[in-house]
């Protein structure tokens, strides 16, 4: 699998162990690069999410696409600048990628070119503090801002 | 004049004490509390024998049992619906979520007071509670129901901006 994988892929591969093998590539052969998976029998997209590298100033975008086939898993990285971050769409790759953009647009603020919903609010509606997974987000500060709590004394008994 | 209001009054005893033999209860599942409810309405536990059933639409229920966190998203269709049910209504938070956010208590999504926002006449507590916690709390809500004392509806009629600015605060209505 691993051949065939470096045969079609620019970039860097890792076997890892048999059943896991890693993909490094530059930002702009991302989506040629799942596209050539994809022909390789790699029909499933499992994940698709981002690693907040904030001491490198980086993205890393994460996908994880399976062959139902060969039982391989195949994780597809790449990096991209942490200011204005833009990757672009796969949907017309995996069409399952849609909702996970949309997630990668909310959660992180990374736009993704070519998707119609891409930075709309999905889950958090008047969102208007910093995108909440990236690592600068102090999330205990916001809810406590935010969100009352209840002051209450605990007894045991 | 007296004796209209004693009569009145006597109604609505009588009614509330027929009301709380037959409630139906509009389950809001968005979390994993949500996990104890097939055992509490199925044969096991049936809750069914204390007149409670599970019902489709929030017109005609009763109860709206909130089954755990509750977020911003949830929360504004939590009001629609609460909003949409007719009194007399009841409202149960369901959960230590409900109460002070639970292990969600730092999250940046998650409402950490459900009382806050909409009227709630009887928490029960646990992670997740039991089928016999949750039944338990059915029979505090019946018990309320009887003395007159579940009146969380009059309260939200009668304190409606406070609600509605607490819920505001939150949603950036
Ligand atoms: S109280 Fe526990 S079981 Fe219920 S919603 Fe919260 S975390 Fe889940």
């Amino acid at each position: 699998m691993v051949e065939e994988i470096k045969r079609v892929v620019v970039g860097e591969v890792v076997e890892k162990r048999p059943q896991r093998i890693i993909v490094k590539v530059e930002k702009e052969n991302f989506a040629s690069t799942l596209n050539a998976l994809k022909a390789l029998s790699f029909n499933r997209l499992n994940l698709l999410t981002a690693v907040d590298f904030i001491k490198e100033n980086q993205f890393e975008i994460v996908a994880l696409v399976y062959s139902d086939e060969k039982k391989v898993m195949t994780i597809v990285k790449t990096r991209i600048p942490r200011d204005n971050p833009e990757i672009e769409t796969l949907i017309h790759i995996y069409p399952n990628a849609f909702k996970y953009e949309v997630e990668l647009g909310e959660m992180f603020g990374i736009r993704v070119i070519g998707n119609p919903d891409s930075m709309k609010p999905f889950v958090l509606e008047g969102w208007g503090d910093l995108p909440p997974l990236r690592k600068d987000f102090d999330s205990i500060k916001y809810a406590t801002e935010h969100y009352e709590s209840r002051n209450v004394e605990v007894k045991y008994d | 004049m007296e004796l209209q209001e004693t009569l009145e009054e006597g109604y609505v005893e009588i009614l509330d004490h027929l009301r709380k033999r037959s409630l139906w209860m509009l389950q809001y599942c968005t979390a994993c509390g949500a996990m104890e409810i097939p055992p509490t309405i199925t044969s096991r536990f049936d809750a069914e024998r204390f007149g409670i059933a599970p019902f489709v639409t929030s017109r005609q229920s009763d109860i709206l049992l909130v089954t755990g966190y509750v977020n911003i998203k949830t929360l504004r269709r939590l009001i629609t619906v609460y909003e949409q049910m007719l009194p007399p209504k009841y409202v149960i938070g369901f959960g230590s979520c409900t109460i002070n956010g639970g292990i969600y208590w730092d999250s940046y999504a998650i409402v950490k007071r459900l009382d806050l926002y909409l009227p709630v006449d009887v928490y029960i507590a646990g992670c997740m509670p039991t089928p016999m916690a949750v039944l338990e709390g059915f029979r505090t809500l019946m018990k309320l129901i009887d003395e007159g004392k579940a009146n969380g509806w009059k309260k939200y009629q009668e304190n409606y901006e406070y609600y509605k600015e607490n819920q505001r605060k939150v949603l950036k209505w």
